[in-house]
């Protein structure tokens, strides 16, 4: 029957209807009959239904009300992720930057390098795989750039005179923020050019110098003064800064960590970052054939692919597990791909010089108890001394923070400066930020301290709580925080309630897999400092951020205006207007329960 | 055109032909096909008709109710229990005068479970206020739809065409398909007196207080009744168009007989044959097809007795506690007659099993020897 093909393309010929509806004028509008022949056929209300309101039979009562997705409340830097992947839906792509760019000047730089805990906290993840928030922030940043976008300069007065001192994530985070509230921001920065670990510190195949200078430069248009070798404790003190109403002091951790065993100071070897350092500034590094690189953080991952992208051989020495690595699982899988040798639970004891050898003397290890970090102690097994050789030995330990230059006054604890919440120090009127007062020492973490000082040195100089604010603008419990948020607190309100997997109605999902950025094979790769992955293409970009839940957030995908049997979900022109007709609304909960991302909030109606 | 083709393929084509705007149905056996048949057309573009997925046969005929009162020609099929799951909405369906095409395809009503033909799953449905016209062959099963949708829509009434399970649904048969421009003078657009309009926004079916329900079933009533006249106009208009059509019951065999066979369905085709070598044999036997089973053919069926003494109706259905509802309502619709044969009611072939030439013959043998029948319910080829 279905190859019939001839008789049923008569189907779609267009049917004239001759439709002739009664319309009510026409019908007889009686309350009363004498009987039968005078009824109408069925029994119809020539009036409607409006008089009954129903809407007094409610108990509860259903309102719309955004609430924090848990990527937003995850992000270091506070930002608004779900908002940004909708206008990437809508194919809005500047949009999706400028509102990225309301809490983070650096999306090409956080779309690159952040370790991205939003996806690691993504509802998605628990439902096939999380979105690749991260990628869609990098495609957002490279497409603004095509453009040649840049954040517009809001006029205004002048307000003050603000020093920061540092160039790193931290340093220019506050820089930007404080110059969109109109400060005048001058940045001293040590080295010869502005980034701090951002440049020194990250190699150019995972952060090309060009998105970095982009990014920078984009803060530089809105006025912020950088002056570069300038070194403070040396060239600057804190005396020179009186003109400044504040100070921001973001310095970092630079000083690599000894491992405090005999022989480390020797002939021929390295800090891990001395040497990314000296790759990223472009020197020429001389390095023998066989390196040994000891540690598992994600400095000893960028020296031994960059050794590696030097043409010689990497072994990392780890006294954990992998389990245990704190490098980021990605970097490690294309470390691994590019010929990084891993070798797990060895722990180097004694670095002895044999002609132009190094020798280290190691113990095997085994896990015992959980520490302070949650992660398996390494312990030594008893005489399973053993050597390995090695022309040079890189330590790749841990970074910590400078401090000899430090003003009197500063409280350090924990191997880092102590501050409020707000940033604020000891000292009036300096604050401080970044991997200077944190041992979250991320990007992410950086950026985000910066936004929080700008806020915070704003109120201070406005004679404002700087305390109170933060906490109006945290986003779900913080520490992060969106400073748009302070400045327009009434477009785009959201409950601090961050939306778990439980109270998302997934009937409404299909399952789809995550889309990933493409990266060239290891051999390639190795050849040089060029990018390893690539950019999402548009319709790529378009289909992850499709798969996003939108938790907590209307996407006005209509399904409470489908579902609502009193017709009491409002629209205008096509679009949801977000609210509830409540003279009709029974408070049956049906739209709050088919809210596929927990938009919807029920509330028991009081009397 | 003529093409081989199953009562279920016939049934989709009735459809296709009716340009219905609206189907909705959930799968049974054995209906099914039918369905399939036409969500795969409008899946693939080629049949313009919107097609309502939905969980139930519940749901199928309650969704069909808001398109129809929305006005639009609308289609379901079902099956057995689908058809009973559907009973409260079909009462509905006629209350609101909603002109809306059920194809039933007869199954019985587990348990014991079986998916074959039996009578029992339409005729519950006697008292819902449906239309009910019952199918002989592919070729009737395609005509009936068609006139279905007429007749529906002139007197408001939802229409049931029931066809056997397998006898027709799954078995070919060349059938006689017209052409939509042979159809469309036939079957013009429906013409709802009351449809929804969402610019003067009305409510349908509101209560009617004990002050007026009465006279609401009195219209009812006073629509079925009308029925006789239209659906025999219709098919004159059919015949004419078509070269072919169905009575409300339809009378073969001799002119003046003395003994009646009454059968519905594919039990007819068989009886055909067994009367025809009956008479051949010398008796004076007659059949009588019944296609109408609602409202019932009262007159029609009185007008064919033609002062014959004994009449046999075969039954493949049960009222328990009754016996066969074709000879239960026949016997009914004679009493008031001064003038009446002798009923003599058998039930066959529930749950699927043959009606053979062999036990038709053996109905009409014992109708032939006994002068009254020696208990209510004749059972045919019960194995004791």
């Amino acid at each position: 029957m279905i190859q019939d093909s001839k008789r049923y393309a008569l189907c779609f010929v267009p049917f004239a209807k001759l439709i002739r509806i009664h319309r009510i004028s026409e019908m007889t509008n009686q309350l009363t009959f004498k009987g039968a022949s005078e009824m109408p056929m069925i029994s119809v209300s020539f009036g409607n239904m409006e008089w009954n309101k129903t809407g007094a039979w409610r108990a509860q009562r259903p309102f719309y009300e955004d609430k924090t997705p848990p990527c937003s409340a995850a992000c270091p830097v506070g930002n608004d992720i779900v908002a940004f992947i909708q206008k990437i839906t809508e194919g809005d792509f500047e949009g999706a930057w400028s509102l990225i760019k309301e809490e983070n000047p650096f999306p090409g730089i956080c779309g690159r390098v952040c370790f991205h805990p939003c996806e690691s906290k993504c509802n998605r993840g628990a439902y096939d795989e999380p979105i690749a928030i991260h990628a869609l922030e990098r495609f957002v940043s490279d497409f603004a750039s095509t453009l040649n976008k840049k954040i517009e300069k809001v006029p205004g007065i002048r307000k003050g005179k603000i020093a920061i001192i540092g160039s790193g994530p931290a340093g220019m985070s506050c820089a930007y923020h404080l110059a969109k509230l109109h400060y005048g921001v001058t940045v001293f920065e040590s080295s010869s050019s502005a980034g701090g670990m951002l440049r020194m510190g990250i190699p150019s195949y995972r952060l090309p110098k060009d998105v970095l200078d982009r990014e920078l430069s984009e803060i530089q248009a809105l006025g912020v003064e950088i002056r570069t070798g300038i070194p403070y404790g040396e060239n600057l003190k804190l005396d020179d800064l009186k003109d400044y109403q504040a100070t921001f002091i973001a310095t970092g951790a630079h000083r690599g960590r000894g491992l405090n065993i005999p022989g480390e100071k020797g002939k021929s070897g390295f800090g891990g970052l001395d040497l990314l350092r000296k790759i990223n500034l472009g020197n020429r590094v001389k390095l023998s054939d066989k390196i040994a690189i000891i540690g598992g953080g994600n400095t000893a991952i960028d020296v031994a692919r960059s050794v590696i992208r030097l043409g010689k051989k990497a072994t990392i020495l780890y006294r954990r597990s992998k389990e245990e690595m704190p490098a980021f699982e990605d970097e490690m899988v294309e470390a691994i791909e590019e010929g990084v040798k891993i070798r797990y639970l060895v722990n180097p004891i004694r670095i002895q010089q044999k002609d132009n050898m190094k020798r280290l003397e190691c113990l095997r290890m085994e896990l015992g108890e959980k520490d302070e970090s949650g992660r398996r102690r390494p312990v030594p097994i008893p005489n399973s001394n053993f050597f390995i050789e090695a022309d040079t030995v890189i330590i790749a330990a841990g970074e910590e923070i400078e401090v000899s230059f430090l003003p009197k006054g500063m409280e350090k604890r924990d191997g880092v400066v102590l501050t409020q919440r707000d940033g604020s120090t000891g000292i009036k009127g300096i604050f401080a930020g970044g991997d200077l007062t944190s041992n979250q020492r991320t990007v992410a973490h950086a950026i985000g301290s910066g936004k929080r000082a700008a806020l915070a040195i704003d109120c201070y100089l406005q004679g404002k709580d700087a305390e109170e604010a933060i906490r109006h603008v945290l986003i779900g419990e913080g520490p992060s925080l969106s400073i748009f948020r302070h400045f327009h607190p009434e477009e785009r309100p959201m409950n601090s309630h961050v939306v778990t997997f439980e109270e998302l109605n997934t009937d409404y999902f299909e399952t789809s897999k995550r889309r990933r950025e493409q990266r060239g094979p290891a051999k390639k790769r190795i050849k040089g400092f060029g990018e390893v992955t690539s950019t999402f293409a548009e319709s790529i970009a378009l289909e992850e951020a499709e798969r996003c839940f939108s938790c907590g957030t209307c996407n006005g995908c209509e399904n409470c205006y489908v579902f609502c049997p009193d017709a009491s979900i409002m629209k205008t022109e096509e679009i949801l207007s977000h609210q509830v007709d409540y003279d009709f609304c029974k408070g049956c909960g049906i739209c709050f329960s088919e809210c596929p991302r927990g938009a919807i909030s029920l509330k028991e109606e009081a009397r | 055109m003529k093409r081989v083709i199953t009562g279920n393929q016939a049934v989709a084509y009735g459809v296709i032909l009716s340009r219905v705007d609206v189907i909705s149905a959930y799968p049974i056996t054995p209906q099914t096909t039918i369905i399939e048949e036409l969500s795969e057309l409008i899946a693939n573009g080629r049949l313009n008709t919107r097609f309502l997925k939905v969980e139930s046969e519940h749901s199928a005929m309650a969704a069909l109710i808001g398109a129809s009162t929305g006005g639009v020609r609308c289609f379901t099929a079902t099956s057995s229990h689908g058809l009973a799951y559907m009973h409260e909405m079909l009462h509905w369906a006629s209350g609101a005068r909603l002109p809306i095409v059920l194809v039933n395809v007869n199954r019985a009503i587990a348990p014991p479970w079986n998916i074959w033909s039996d009578q029992s799953d339409s005729l519950s449905q006697r008292d819902t206020g449906w239309i009910q016209l019952y199918c002989e062959n592919n070729q009737e099963v395609l005509d009936t739809v068609l006139q279905a949708y007429r007749i529906a829509e002139s007197v408001k009434l939802p229409v049931m065409v029931v066809l056997d399970a397998y006898v027709l649904s799954h078995t070919s048969e060349p059938v006689e398909i017209p052409t939509m421009e042979e159809v469309d003078p036939f079957l013009l657009p429906y013409c709802p007196e009351y449809a929804i309009d969402t610019q003067e926004p009305m409510a349908f079916s509101t209560i009617a207080t004990p002050e007026y329900f009465l006279e609401f079933r009195y219209k009812l009533q006073k629509a079925m009744e009308q029925v006789p006249d239209i659906a025999k106009k219709v098919n004159d208009e059919f015949r004419s168009r078509f070269g072919r059509g169905y009575g409300a019951i339809e009378r073969y065999g001799k002119e003046e007989a003395e003994i009646l066979l009454m059968t519905s369905g594919t039990v007819t085709s068989t009886s055909r044959i067994v009367i025809h070598k009956l008479i051949e044999r010398g008796y004076s036997v007659a059949g009588i097809k019944i296609k109408r089973f609602r409202p019932f053919p009262s007159e029609e069926i009185y007008d064919e007795i033609k002062g014959a003494k004994k009449l046999a109706v075969i039954d493949r259905n049960l009222s328990a506690g009754v016996g066969g509802i074709f000879a239960h309502e026949l016997r009914a619709s004679l009493y008031s007659r001064e003038k009446r044969p002798q009923v003599f009611g058998f039930i066959s072939g529930l749950g699927g099993r043959d009606i053979t030439p062999e036990l038709i013959e053996e109905a009409i043998q014992y109708t032939v020897d006994h002068p009254q029948p020696e208990e209510e319910i004749l059972w045919l080829g019960l194995k004791k």
